[in-house]
């Protein structure tokens, strides 16, 4: 199988860019190796299912809107009442399409549309406030929390899938100028480009 | 001291540096050295610029922007930065110095040769080139051109103020596990504990600061933002501010912005700015050189500055007399006190005779005399005829508590109310301002500026940077940033355009489709919902494997756009179309799902997913055998069919298509994939001639072979309708050709009316659609909507340009020019 290019190739390069710091205060990370699957269910998860996907990938329940539940080789999202969508690991992903019936839901891969970047360092909810209207304190976007929300207009799936890191997955279109913007934003911490 | 370089103001300056000194005490501080309105002073750390240059003698600073007054503390300047930035517009009081500062009035010289100036500066420029006298351009950065960025906070509590009730909220609501942010304009944090000795809680002034101030440090749910004014607020819960960083701050690290324009977001807001500051109402009450006691306590306790040499106290209440002692602590005798109360209590009158201040009971100031700055006052007895008495001070210290009956009223000169909000509407001269004021409250309403940034609206193709590495000009189209043309060194765009188009006519070309809309629906109800949306096809009875091409209609009838629909697997289909039509494809498609039952469906615009690829030309197939060998194996594909295929590890969807009139296939893969199916086209087709055409060519293809665009259905440049009620026709152009060849003499909007050619007859029967350049036909094509459409084959018609008159002789022919024998789908 051949690897994705990234839609930041050539301008996502690694090493330590802006302020001097002992440490830098924003990393980032694009992650290249993932599938992304957008689900529908056509009705409530069936007792059928919930029970394969329990023994396929360790699924117990649904996760709750706007919330993230780990599964073996990934993470079930649900960003708000009706998408639902899995982010991990190809085999997983393909376990999780091939468990689906016809008659249960469908799913959309999306691996290639869309840009996988972490966000992680002692600065990084400060850059996100930079663009990102949403509460991002802890009490308001827990951990697991996932919401679609924006950045100057582009659109965006945000998740905290630890306490000190963020995810982001934006479209594959708009991840260039997402990045300019965020590594520009993220000069005055000093950040770490990290492969 | 100031280095002056022309002599009026040598003069000015050294009659006012006479009247000194005005610092209280700098004995041992090291200086700091900046200039304004480019002249060298000195400050001492902890100066404000106000500040420092009234401990300069300087007392007018500038002019108001609305009244062009002239101004103290309260005037605006604009900091100049190395490197060009500029910071805009912010009030002398509120600039901290610093080594190098370079600050300039905003307003600024004198009223007649600003005004003069305003109206000369913009015509200059065009003058001296009138005259062709080669002009330097200063090239610099302008209000506004600062660097902005902009922040959303969220909060349980904003506190705005840090005086001794701002701080004590804010630790009472941390103390409580509440998140709090303080908004603070000053550089320090304190408010009135900075210069008002009054002891809080038990504790002098500076040591529950302190003890404050470290509590909040230490706790991580505080936030002080110095620096920051709040602006407005919107409603109960949003207050937006200004955050201004420390210039000096960029000296250690070039990538902090200017300012800041930060969104706050509170559960609970509290205002706690202090007691408004009021003012008596007198003729030129807004002098520089008059102050509220606040501003002359900060300037001399904090800033050890006098406000004047010669002070008066001008008050109505007992609590005003502490600025007395406060004055003869730091060595300054005020000149006169002058209380506006009829009876002033003996403890008043004692405290003046100690200090050997003359003190005027029931007596009221009816103006300032002065041009720019306090020179003196006339008051007088509150009694009617009172005689008037001129005083000479540069400075008036005014205490009004204005809960007392017997204020005095205003006296003669223009007086208006000046502000409108219930709690300060009062009485003002024209004008005038307090001297040096705090913010006593948030204005509810919209902010003026933007307080969010937006990032570029346009979307990249997954082939950009393979293009842009092949020297293609890029352009924005249909919100797409996609290859316009690839010109060679020196090459017209038009001319550009023209080769491309040709290479695909006559060998092979390979145009980028992936800014197309592609549309993905799966879901066991696809079939029959697709029924509902274009019931021209037999979904049902489409084998897999095949497209099908269909008009989609709005749910009105209208007929929105032309799509290919392609049958992916038994309930799987893709809907693709030309890229002007992909937001109506996706707009019509929800609200048909919105509007019917269906609901075991999911469709998801997938045009990020895929890069594609339009390869075109009698070549076509000769560069498919030797990239894609895989996809011609068994058999040739048939026309509006497509083969998917994986070829070392590149999943690759490949159709036969009727884009151009040609041979034509579209190549998909998916989107990270894309420069690996560019190099291997490009690579294998080379033997062929494969050459990489842009937007423009692509378009010249497209016009040639009648394929429509969203320009034939809606809205045409001039803003008409081109209505589908008109059939489509194409039109050549039978005028002589023109001069210029890289000029194409018909153009979206143009209308078309009946006559011959001499004149015009009768109102416009059509409209061009779409109008290129045609390499094929040498000379100009377009497509548009006519009245009478396919009866007016052959006949001949006037173009008209309705915004220059330009008018071009066409002749009406079928809207497909090639391949020229075929019958068009449009008929």
């Amino acid at each position: 199988m051949l690897e994705r290019n990234s839609p930041l190739s050539g301008e996502r390069i690694h090493g330590r860019f802006g302020a001097d710091a002992e440490k830098p205060g924003v990393i980032f990370q694009e992650i290249k190796d993932f599938s992304y699957l957008e689900i529908a269910l056509w009705g409530a998860l069936g007792e059928d299912l919930e029970s394969r996907l329990g023994e396929l990938l360790g699924v117990r329940s649904l996760p709750e809107p706007g919330r993230m539940t780990p599964l073996q080789g990934g993470v079930l999202l649900r960003p708000d009442e009706v998408a639902l969508a899995f982010l991990g690991r190809v085999a997983a992903a393909d376990i999780l399409a091939a468990t689906l019936t016809p008659e249960e839901g469908a799913c959309v891969v999306r691996s290639h549309g869309v840009c996988y970047l972490r966000i992680g360092g002692p600065n990084a909810r400060d850059l996100l406030a930079r663009g990102i209207r949403l509460d991002l304190r802890e009490a308001a976007f827990p951990m697991m929390t996932a919401a679609m929300t924006d950045i100057g207009g582009i659109g965006l799936l945000l998740m905290r899938p630890d306490a000190a890191q963020y995810d982001l997955l934006v479209a594959r279109s708009r991840a260039l100028p997402l990045w300019r913007w965020l590594t520009a934003r993220a000069a005055q911490f000093g950040y770490e480009v990290r492969s | 001291m100031p280095r002056l370089r022309i002599w009026p103001f040598t003069l000015l300056r050294r009659k006012k540096e006479a009247r000194g000194p005005w610092r209280c005490d700098a004995a041992g501080i090291s200086p700091i050295r900046f200039r304004f309105n480019g002249w060298r002073f000195t400050g001492v750390p902890g100066d404000t610029l106000a500040s420092a240059l009234m401990a300069n003698g300087m007392s007018r600073l500038g002019r108001s922007a609305r009244y062009r007054r002239p101004r103290g503390g309260t005037a605006m300047v604009r900091l100049r930065l190395p490197g060009g930035d500029v910071v805009p517009l912010v009030p002398a009081f509120d600039v901290e110095i610093y080594h190098g500062l370079n600050a300039w009035s905003a307003y600024w010289p004198l009223r007649p040769a600003e005004t003069l100036y305003g109206r000369l500066k913009d015509r200059i420029p065009a003058l001296l080139q009138r005259l062709r006298i080669p002009v330097r351009r200063r090239i610099r950065k302008e209000k506004g051109a600062a660097d902005v960025e902009y922040l959303a906070l969220h909060t349980d509590l904003v506190v705005v103020g840090s005086g001794p009730a701002g701080l004590r909220r804010a630790l009472d609501a941390a103390r409580a596990g509440r998140d709090v942010i303080i908004v603070e304009r000053d550089f320090e944090v304190g408010g009135r504990l900075l210069y008002d000795p009054a002891p809080v809680e038990g504790l002098s002034a500076a040591e529950w600061r302190r003890a404050v101030l470290d509590e909040l440090a230490a706790n991580p749910r505080v936030t002080i933002l110095m620096r920051t004014t709040a602006i407005s607020r919107g409603g109960t819960t949003r207050l937006f501010a200004v955050e201004r960083l420390p210039v000096p701050a960029r000296r250690g690290n070039p990538y902090l912005p200017l300012m800041r324009r930060i969104t706050i977001t509170a559960a609970e807001m509290a205002f706690e700015t202090g007691d408004p500051q009021h003012s008596f109402i007198f003729k030129n009450n807004d002098l520089p050189g008059i102050f509220h006691i606040r501003d002359a306590l900060s300037l001399m306790v904090r800033h050890a500055v006098f406000p004047g040499r010669r002070v008066v106290l001008y008050c109505n209440h007992d609590d005003a007399y502490r600025f007395v002692e406060a004055a003869g602590n730091y060595g300054l005798r005020l000149a006169a006190i002058i209380d506006a109360r009829a009876a002033v209590p003996a403890p008043c009158h004692r405290l003046a005779r100690a200090a050997g201040v003359p003190l005027y009971p029931h007596h009221e100031v009816v103006k300032a005399r002065g041009a720019g700055a306090l020179r003196g006052i006339v008051f007088r007895k509150r009694e009617v005829g009172a005689l008037h008495v001129r005083f000479d001070c540069d400075a008036l210290v005014q205490s009004v508590d204005p809960s007392l009956d017997d204020l005095p009223l205003p006296v003669g000169g223009k007086i208006r109310k000046a502000f409108a909000s219930p709690r300060e509407e009062r009485l003002f001269t024209p004008g005038a301002a307090p001297h040096v004021t705090e913010a006593v409250d948030v204005p509810e309403r919209a902010p003026g500026e933007p307080w969010s940034e937006l990032l570029p609206s346009f979307r990249l193709t997954p082939f950009r940077a393979a293009f842009e590495k092949a020297g293609a000009r890029m352009v924005v189209r249909a919100g797409w940033h996609v290859a316009e043309s690839f010109p060679i060194s020196g090459e017209a765009a038009i001319a550009t355009a023209r080769r491309e188009a040709l290479a695909a006519r006559e060998k092979a070309a390979l145009a980028d489709l992936s800014a197309s809309g592609r549309l993905e629906l799966l879901g066991p109800e696809t079939g029959e919902f697709l029924a509902v949306i274009a019931p021209a096809v037999d979904w049902a009875e489409m084998p897999v494997g095949a497209i099908a091409t269909l008009p989609l209609a709005a749910p009105g009838g209208e007929t929105v756009a032309e799509l290919f629909g392609w049958r992916l697997g038994e309930d799987h289909y893709l809907l693709t179309c030309h890229q002007s039509f992909s937001g109506k494809l996706v707009e019509t498609v929800k609200t048909y799902f919105e509007s019917t039952d269906y609901s075991r469906i999911l469709f998801r615009d997938v045009s990020d997913d895929s890069a594609a690829l339009l390869l075109a030309g009698p070549r076509a197939e000769a560069v498919l055998n030797r990239a894609l060998p895989l996809a011609v194996m068994d058999e040739p594909l048939a026309p509006m069919t497509f083969r998917r295929f994986t070829q070392d590890g590149l999943a690759i969807t490949l159709a036969r298509l009727d884009l151009t009139g040609g041979v034509g296939y579209g190549i998909y893969t998916g989107a990270g994939h894309a420069d690996f199916l560019a190099d291997l086209l490009l690579e294998k087709g080379r033997d062929q001639h494969l050459t990489l055409i842009g937007a423009l060519a692509a378009d010249i293809l497209r016009i040639e072979a009648g394929g429509l665009s969203a320009a034939e259905f809606g809205p045409v440049a001039n803003g008409r309708e081109a209505g589908l009620t008109r059939p489509l026709v194409g039109l050549r152009v039978v005028s002589p050709p023109s001069e210029n060849a890289n000029v194409t003499r018909l153009a979206p909007g143009m209308t078309l009316h009946e006559g011959d050619g001499q004149e015009i007859v009768g109102a416009a029967i059509g409209v061009i659609t779409s109008a290129c350049q045609s390499p094929l036909f040498a000379g100009d094509i377009a497509l548009a909507r006519l009245d009478g459409g396919d009866a007016r084959h052959g006949s001949a018609l006037r173009a008209v340009d309705p915004a220059t008159g330009h008018v071009v002789d066409v002749r009406v022919g079928p809207p497909r020019f090639y391949p020229p024998a075929r019958e068009t789908r449009h008929a």
